[in-house]
């Protein structure tokens, strides 16, 4: 036990870990996009620093109770995320791809050449208010609000805008409404855990959330198996975790990290876990279990 | 009275292509009403105007007395039309009692905030929407089936599927196209026996269908098309008997 603690109280390893649950909110609002709604954004990064900013000028400026201003941080994302969606959400595929990118840039650039942001120097000094236990609080919440949009008429009305947009839309669902509503929650989760970030790292420069970043979540995303949520969990921690243990090969890690996609996309290329149903598997397995043990004892009633 | 739905001389073109060329009908309450004609007609084409996919280049669509041209499809499934697709789109990698609970979208109201909050409210209409799927899955004969995956579904279940997917919209008037198609005698009058109970539900139908003995058994009224023009309407045995059918049908006589 002592162990334990003192394991979870090595200062890396904690950082590595809190790290990690930041990383994991913002990968399941992308999940929430990409994996549900099928949506492609390459510009999430963009709305965490959306979020990670706002929450940070609050923290400096206004000295807002720090859980107040991740949230605001969360809604100014989900806000941005919005008025992005109304117009791109017409868009599909590589197009509206294209959008986000480019958003995402136009943040950066805008948030460089601010002053208030600090602009290519970063923006420094902010307090660490972020810890393990608010971050895995936070991460099971979300990861608890995915499973139930999953489960639910609004979860349904996404999934079938993916399945199939001209029979979703025969069914009654108004497709770029809940393409936004899609986008918005998504990017307000991009924002909470730019918030998180902030207060974790205690310094942001705008260049820490360019293409690189969002394709780093997309990446978190599609290598666990988009659509599932067990996925995007192991995805993040795989994809946090492996740099940290491949420090001693340092800037070939892109090397790595592509190869491993190129692997990814031959050999599972619908993810790690993409397509595979847990409850079903379950399922499958007690029903296994339970005819074997019929069998057995059939076979033993002869016998006798 | 007016007619459940009714179409004045719409119109569509696709580019120089006059794919409808003023046709006007009318669908009565209770009818089950069959469109006819040739491939390339204009069949279809006339289902996705009425559902709302396409819209009219000129020409009016009513139902129940309102005009609903040019609405969108969200919309017109709401009213009451819901539709089922000539080349199966079900949501395949979704369960059958999924596709058919997405099916009844356009009746319930909780959004995103129920979902994570799970209010009573949103508990209830989740039942509502379960009991719904379960009805129209018993209607079609796939209760049985309803943790598969529609994709793994058997040709003519996925055909069944995709009405069951549209009776729980509750609609008014049901839009079928080509419900038959691919399906083997028994299970064709599997169909005909599920169309006529359905009619006894007090849905209207509309259909769309090659198989003639299909058509002619089980039709109140049918309406004729060819190159995208109206050329006969009447019941079956009239239709049967008109020379503009038998022309379009079967080629001209020589003299």
């Amino acid at each position: 036990m002592e162990s334990i603690i003192g394991f979870f109280n090595d200062p890396y390893i904690n950082q590595v870990l809190t790290l990690t649950g930041v990383y994991l909110i913002t990968a399941l609002g992308l999940h929430l996009i990409t994996g549900i709604t099928g949506q492609f954004s390459f510009g999430h990064a963009g709305f965490m620093s959306i979020g990670a900013y706002t929450a940070a000028l609050l923290s400096l400026h206004l000295e807002t109770p720090f859980i107040l201003n991740v949230f605001i941080g969360g809604l100014a994302a989900g806000f941005a995320g919005m008025l992005l969606g109304f117009p791109s959400l017409r868009l599909t595929g590589d197009y509206l791809g294209i959008t986000t990118l480019g958003f995402a840039e136009i943040v950066r650039i805008v948030f460089i050449n601010m002053d208030i942001t600090g602009g290519a120097r970063g923006l420094a000094g902010i307090p660490r208010d972020t810890n393990l236990t608010i971050v895995l609080l936070l991460a099971v919440l979300s990861i608890m609000c995915m499973y139930r949009i999953h489960n639910s008429r609004f979860g349904r009305a996404l999934t079938a805008i993916r399945e199939d947009e001209l029979a979703a839309e025969a069914m009654g669902i108004n497709i770029l409404l809940y393409k936004v509503k899609a986008f918005a929650t998504g990017t307000f989760f991009a924002g909470i855990g730019g918030g998180l970030y902030a207060h974790l790292i205690q310094y942001l420069n705008p260049s820490d959330f360019g293409v690189s970043r969002s394709f780093e979540l997309l990446n978190f995303v599609v290598l666990g198996g988009l659509g599932s949520v067990p996925g995007t969990i192991l995805g993040t921690t795989v994809l946090t975790l492996a740099p940290e243990f491949l420090r001693f090969v340092k800037e070939y890690r892109m090397l790595i990290y592509s190869a491993l996609m190129v692997t990814m996309m031959i050999f599972r290329p619908h993810g790690l876990l993409g397509g595979v149903n847990f409850r079903k598997l379950f399922l499958d397995l007690v029903h296994r279990r339970l005819a074997q043990l019929a069998k057995t004892k059939d076979v033993g009633g002869k016998q006798q | 009275m007016t007619s459940l739905l009714e179409l004045q001389n719409v119109t569509i073109q696709f580019g120089g292509l006059m794919a409808v060329d003023h046709v006007s009908l009318k669908v009565e309450k209770g009818w089950i009403s069959a469109l006819i004609g040739p491939n390339g007609a204009g069949k279809s084409t006339i289902f996705n105007m009425i559902s709302g996919l396409y819209k009219p280049t000129s020409g009016k669509v009513y139902f129940n007395g309102r005009d609903i041209t040019g609405h969108k499809a969200y919309k017109i499934t709401s009213l009451g039309i819901a539709r089922t697709f000539q080349n199966i789109r079900l949501f395949k990698n979704l369960s059958v009692l999924d596709n058919v609970r997405i099916g009844r979208h356009c009746r319930g109201s909780s959004g995103i905030i129920g979902a994570i909050t799970h209010f009573p409210r949103t508990k209830a209409e989740e039942k509502e929407i379960e009991e719904k799927a379960y009805e129209a899955l018993q209607t079609v004969d796939l209760l049985d089936k309803k943790d598969e995956l529609a994709k793994n579904l058997p040709y003519g279940e996925q055909r069944r599927l995709e009405i069951a997917r549209a009776l729980a919209a509750d609609p008014v008037l049901l839009l079928l196209d080509e419900p038959a198609a691919g399906m083997n005698i028994q299970e064709k009058q599997t169909l005909m026996h599920m169309v006529q109970n359905i009619r006894e539900m007090g849905i209207t139908i509309m259909l769309v269908e090659h198989d003639m003995s299909f058509v002619m058994n089980i039709s109140d009224h049918v309406d004729v098309l060819n190159y995208g023009q109206k050329i006969a309407a009447g019941t079956p045995s009239e239709v049967q008997h008109n020379p503009d059918v038998i022309e379009a049908y079967l080629g001209k006589e020589i003299e």
